[in-house]
C-alpha cells in the first residue's frame, strides 16, 4: 500500500466527514420541568469529544430544541438553566440521523448552587437593600470586578471592607498600581466609600446569609432560534481582550494579560496561537486590536506602549512601533494607519499628531472612511465628533446623565453605536442629524462596554456584562432581542459582525471565561 | 549507523523524561507571578497577591513578602513568628491589611504561612516603569 494511497484515504475521510451533510446527524427533543411543564429558553449544549468548541441551542416556546448538523461522533450533551439542576448525558453517539433526547429538569434548591448559577445582575437583584445600594456595587466595584463574582466569595467586617476598598482605589483592573484613578471612575457613584463598605458588610459580612436568588426570564421568541458556539482558548491563563474578523471570516483575538494572539477558523474549529514580542520589564498584555484592510492584525500592548502589526500570511510580525499612540484603521494603499489623535506612516514610522480646539478625552475610538474621528466620552457622558482638519470638537450629550459611553463602532459613515457603561443602555448616533437614541434592555443593572454594528442590516449589537446577555437592537422598530450566554462570566469588550453569512454571524469574546463565542441568530 | 541513531533517540527520550519529571509539580508564587499570577493557583495568589507580590518585582499596595521571616519585626512591631504572622492574616493589621478570619480556615492560613516561609525568589532586575 503506497504512502500516497494512505494519505488520500486519510484526507478523504477527514475532509468529507467534516463537510455538512456528510457523516453528520443531529440531536432533538424536549425540555420539561419535574411537573411536566415545557420549558422555554433552556440551554442545551453539545460538545464533541476532543473538539475545541461547544455548540448550544435554546429550547423554543414549545419546549423543543434541535441542534444544527453535528459531525458524527461521540458527544456530551447538557441541558441547563438558572434555577434547575443541570442534566448531563455523556457518550452520546451521533450518526447520520436525528437522535431523540428529552430532558426533565429538577428544581435546584441548594442556595450555594443557585448562587453559582446566578449572573451578576441576578445576584444584585436578589440582595436585600435599595437599588441605590446595589448600583453602588455595580458602578464602583464592578468597574474592575466586572461580574462581581469575587465579591460573592469574600467576607469582611465593615472596618475591613473600608480597608479593602481603600486598597482597591489604588489598583487598576489588571492588578497594576494606578494612581490617580482615571477620572471616569471618580467620584464614587450612588454612595460614599463608607456607605459602600456598610452595604458590603451587610451582604458579605461575617454572618450574612446567602441570598434567595431570583433568576431573570430566559430567552424567548425568536431569540430561541439562535445557535451559539463557544470556542475554548487552549490556555488556562487566557483573557481574550478583543475579537475581530478578517476578510476570510477567521476570528482573531488578543489577550489582556499575556502576549498571545490567536486565530479561530470557524470552518474547521482549528485554533492557532502566536506569541507577540514582549518588552522586558513591562506587562505583556494587549488591549485594542483591529484588522487592516489588507488583513494584517494590529495590536496595542497598552502598558508597554507598543503597537505591533502581524501578517497572517507569513505568520510574522511585520511592524512594531514604540509610543506612537492608538489606531483604529489601516489603509494599505496609502500605507497610513488612522487614529483619533493622529496618523502613522508605516513606511517611515512618522506620526502626524492632530491638534484640536477642545478637550477630546474619552475611552472608545473610531475613525470613518473620511478620516473623521469619534470618541466615547465615558467621563463626560457624550460622544465627541472630531474634525482633524479644522480641529473642531462637537460634544453630543447622551439623554441619560452619567451614562458613560465607552467603546464605539461605526456603521459606515452614517451611524455610530455605543455602549453605556454606567447608564446601562445601548446608544446610536445619527451622525448627520447628530441625534442620539438610547435603547434599554429588559434586565436591571446592565453595563455595556461597547456596541458593535451589523452594517448590512443596520442593527446594533451589544453585550451586557452583568447579565451575560448579547443584545440586538433593530433601530427601525426599537426592539431589543436578548440572547443569554450559556456560560457565565463572559465580559466581552468587542462585538464583531460578519455580514458575509446569512444570517450575519456575531462574534464576542469571554475575557472572564476564556472563550471566543460565535452567535448565529436569524433576523 | 542506524543502530547509533536509534540509541541516540532512546537516550534523548530518557533525558527528556527525566527533565520533565524533575520539574516541580506546582510552581511557587514567586515563579508564577512573573506571568502575572494567571496560572498561580495558590492561596497566596488568590487572597494575598492582589496587594502583595512575593518577589517585589511588581509594584503592589503592600510590601513584598519574600524574606519576611528573616526580618526583625512585623508592621505591628511584633517579632516575626508563626503566631504573629498568623494573627496578622487572621485579624488584620495597621494600614490597609484586612483580617481574613471570616473567609480562611486554619488550614488555609497555615498553607499561606508555609508559602511565605518556604518560597525563595531569585534576584530579578528592577522593573522598568509601569
Amino acid at each position: 500500500m503506497s504512502f500516497r494511497f494512505v494519505a488520500f484515504v486519510w484526507w478523504s475521510s477527514t475532509t468529507l466527514l467534516a463537510l455538512p451533510g456528510f457523516g453528520a446527524g443531529t440531536i432533538t427533543g424536549s425540555v420539561k420541568d419535574a411537573g411536566g411543564t415545557t420549558l422555554t429558553g433552556v440551554f442545551v449544549s453539545a460538545q464533541h469529544t476532543g473538539a475545541t468548541f461547544t455548540t448550544t441551542v435554546y429550547s423554543d416556546e414549545a419546549g423543543r430544541y434541535r441542534f444544527p448538523e453535528l459531525t458524527a461522533g461521540t458527544y456530551t450533551v447538557t441541558a441547563h438553566a438558572g434555577g434547575f439542576q443541570p442534566v448531563r448525558r455523556a457518550n452520546v453517539a451521533v450518526r447520520d440521523a436525528a437522535l431523540p433526547m428529552d430532558f426533565t429538569l429538577q428544581a435546584e434548591t441548594r442556595p450555594e448552587e443557585l448562587l453559582k448559577q446566578a449572573r451578576a445582575s441576578e445576584w444584585l437583584s436578589s440582595l436585600p437593600g435599595t437599588d441605590e445600594q446595589k448600583m453602588s456595587l455595580g458602578k464602583n466595584c464592578g468597574s474592575c470586578h466586572h461580574n462581581l463574582y469575587h465579591l460573592q466569595t469574600v467576607r469582611f467586617t465593615k472596618e475591613d471592607w473600608v480597608k479593602v476598598i481603600s486598597a482597591m482605589e489604588k489598583i487598576d483592573v489588571i492588578g497594576e498600581i494606578r494612581e490617580p484613578r482615571p477620572a471616569y471612575y471618580m467620584p464614587w457613584r450612588h454612595g460614599t466609600k463608607d456607605q459602600i463598605a456598610e452595604f458590603l458588610a451587610k451582604v458579605q459580612g461575617p454572618d450574612s446569609p446567602l441570598p434567595n436568588v431570583k433568576f431573570f426570564p430566559r430567552a424567548s421568541g425568536k431569540a430561541t432560534q439562535a445557535v451559539i458556539t463557544e470556542y475554548r482558548v487552549p490556555r488556562s491563563n487566557a483573557v481574550p481582550h478583543d475579537v475581530q474578523l478578517d476578510s476570510q471570516g477567521n476570528a482573531w483575538y488578543n489577550d489582556f494579560k499575556t502576549d498571545y494572539l490567536g486565530k479561530i477558523n470557524p470552518k474547521t474549529g482549528e485554533i492557532k496561537e502566536y506569541r507577540l514580542p514582549s518588552k522586558p520589564g513591562f506587562h505583556p498584555g494587549s488591549s485594542n486590536m483591529f484588522v487592516g484592510d489588507d488583513d494584517t492584525i494590529w495590536v496595542n500592548q497598552r502598558i508597554a506602549g507598543t503597537l505591533t502589526r502581524f501578517d497572517p500570511k507569513t505568520e510574522k510580525v511585520v511592524g512594531r512601533w514604540e509610543r506612537v499612540g492608538g489606531y483604529d484603521r489601516f489603509d494599505s494603499k496609502s500605507g497610513i494607519a488612522y487614529g483619533t489623535n493622529g496618523q502613522l506612516d508605516v513606511k517611515t514610522g512618522m506620526v502626524t499628531r492632530y491638534e484640536y480646539k477642545a478637550d477630546t478625552d474619552g475611552y472608545g475610538t473610531a475613525v470613518d472612511s473620511r478620516g473623521f474621528a469619534f470618541r466615547g466620552g465615558i467621563a463626560d457622558s457624550d460622544i465627541k465628533l472630531l474634525n482633524p482638519e479644522t480641529g473642531d470638537v462637537i460634544n453630543l450629550l447622551t439623554p441619560t446623565p452619567d451614562s458613560g459611553p465607552r467603546r464605539i463602532q461605526l456603521d459606515g459613515d452614517a451611524y455610530l453605536w455605543f455602549g453605556e457603561w454606567f447608564g446601562g443602555k445601548i446608544g446610536r448616533v445619527d451622525i448627520r442629524s447628530r441625534k442620539i437614541t438610547e435603547y434599554s434592555p429588559s434586565v436591571p443593572f446592565a453595563a455595556f462596554y461597547e456596541a458593535g454594528t451589523d452594517p448590512k442590516n443596520h442593527h446594533g449589537w451589544a453585550f451586557d456584562w452583568r447579565s451575560d446577555r448579547l443584545m440586538r437592537v433593530d433601530p427601525t422598530t426599537g426592539v431589543v432581542t436578548e440572547y443569554p450566554m450559556p456560560t457565565r462570566d463572559v465580559e466581552s469588550r468587542r462585538t464583531a459582525v460578519d455580514t458575509s453569512t446569512n444570517p450575519p454571524t456575531v462574534w464576542i469574546h469571554g475575557a472572564g471565561n476564556g472563550t471566543i463565542i460565535r452567535v448565529q441568530a436569524p433576523l | 549507523m542506524k543502530h547509533k541513531k536509534t540509541m541516540a533517540l532512546i537516550m534523548l527520550t530518557v533525558l527528556l523524561y527525566v527533565v520533565e519529571t524533575s520539574s516541580p509539580a506546582l510552581a511557587s508564587s514567586c515563579d508564577v507571578e512573573k506571568t502575572f499570577g494567571r496560572e498561580d493557583k495558590t492561596l497566596f495568589a488568590r487572597h494575598c497577591g492582589v496587594c502583595h507580590s512575593m518577589s517585589g518585582l511588581w509594584a503592589r499596595v503592600g510590601p513584598p513578602l519574600k524574606g519576611l521571616f528573616e526580618k526583625n519585626q512585623l508592621v505591628t512591631g511584633k517579632p516575626v513568628t508563626d503566631a504573629n504572622v498568623r494573627e496578622l492574616i487572621v485579624k488584620g493589621g495597621p494600614g490597609l491589611m484586612p483580617g481574613f478570619q471570616y473567609m480562611l480556615t486554619e488550614a488555609q492560613v497555615n498553607e499561606i504561612l508555609r508559602d511565605i516561609k518556604e518560597t525563595r525568589c531569585a534576584e530579578s532586575p528592577a522593573r522598568q516603569g509601569n
